[in-house]
């Protein structure tokens, strides 16, 4: 996926009125990796958060990953674009 | 090689070559000088490179075709390098221009789609999930959670360059060594 899903929190938790918090926790999509313990059930009047970025840790980034990013990146480069310096090829 | 270091100098060079004694070449319809004709390609290249961009730019960013798009568009500018070794007697200067032009256009897109890919890669990370983590259980507010994707961004930013930096060190010895 190009980018991780948002957390959206339920619309009435955008205008908190005063004195009572209530907004769902759902941080994963599938129950793994981040502490979806504390989800549903919350209390009335505990302030909860949502993270903003929903985690698939299928897609978790690896560090191969990584190495072959960096990688890719040593023969696309256009430093070199206005080098005069080579005349024969 | 991906790089474009090579293209400029080898197409210029073709048409000098192809130019012989004199100093122009006909090209789209009339003859030009040969620092036209390369300014030309690139014009032409440019604009090419609108079209792809607003054909394909979106999927950079959204939807699961990137890394797909991607690889194709490495396939074709590996081709295009593989090409330049085809290309170095001066009557086939009309395929170096054609080179020139999808080259640039190669190059500009895969650098494009690699680097719309970094913002994922930070957001995936190992580190980011554990923060994610302790922002749900208030450990840290948001701004440090947004100041720790941020450094990992920046991380990934800056290594990527520091790595290309090292092995281009590395490609560009050896060419300076094949001129001896």
């Amino acid at each position: 996926m190009a980018a991780n899903d948002p957390g959206v929190p339920p619309l009435g938790a955008l205008y908190p009125a005063a004195g009572e918090n209530e907004k769902e926790t759902d941080v994963s999509n599938s129950g793994n990796g981040v502490d979806a313990g504390l989800g549903k059930g919350a209390a009335k009047g505990v302030e909860e958060v949502v993270a903003p970025d929903q985690f698939d840790e299928h897609y978790e980034t690896s560090k191969r990953e990584i190495w072959s990013y960096y990688a890719y990146y040593i023969g696309n480069n256009g430093l070199t674009l206005f080098s005069k310096t080579f005349r024969k090829v | 090689m991906l790089s474009p270091d090579f293209a400029p100098t080898a197409f210029q060079n073709l048409l000098y070559q192809a130019a012989g004694d004199g100093t122009s070449l006909p090209f789209a319809g009339r003859v030009r000088s040969i620092n036209s004709i390369v300014l030309l390609s690139n014009g032409i290249s440019f604009a090419l490179q609108i079209v792809v961009f607003l054909l394909l730019g979106a999927f950079a960013d959204f939807g699961r075709w990137r890394p797909n798009i991607l690889i194709a568009l490495s396939l074709v500018a590996y081709g295009i390098g593989f090409g330049w070794l085809g290309v170095h007697t001066a009557d086939k200067w009309r395929v170096g221009t054609g080179l020139y032009i999808v080259g640039l256009i190669a190059y500009q897109t895969t650098l494009t789609f690699w680097t719309a890919a970094f913002p994922g890669l930070a957001r995936n990370s190992a580190e980011l999930r554990e923060k994610a983590g302790e922002l749900v259980r208030g450990e840290i507010g948001r701004e440090q959670y947004d100041q720790a994707d941020m450094m990992i961004r920046s991380r990934l930013a800056n290594w990527s360059f520091y790595v290309q930096s090292l092995g281009e060190i590395v490609i560009l010895a050896i060419i300076v060594g094949t001129y001896f």
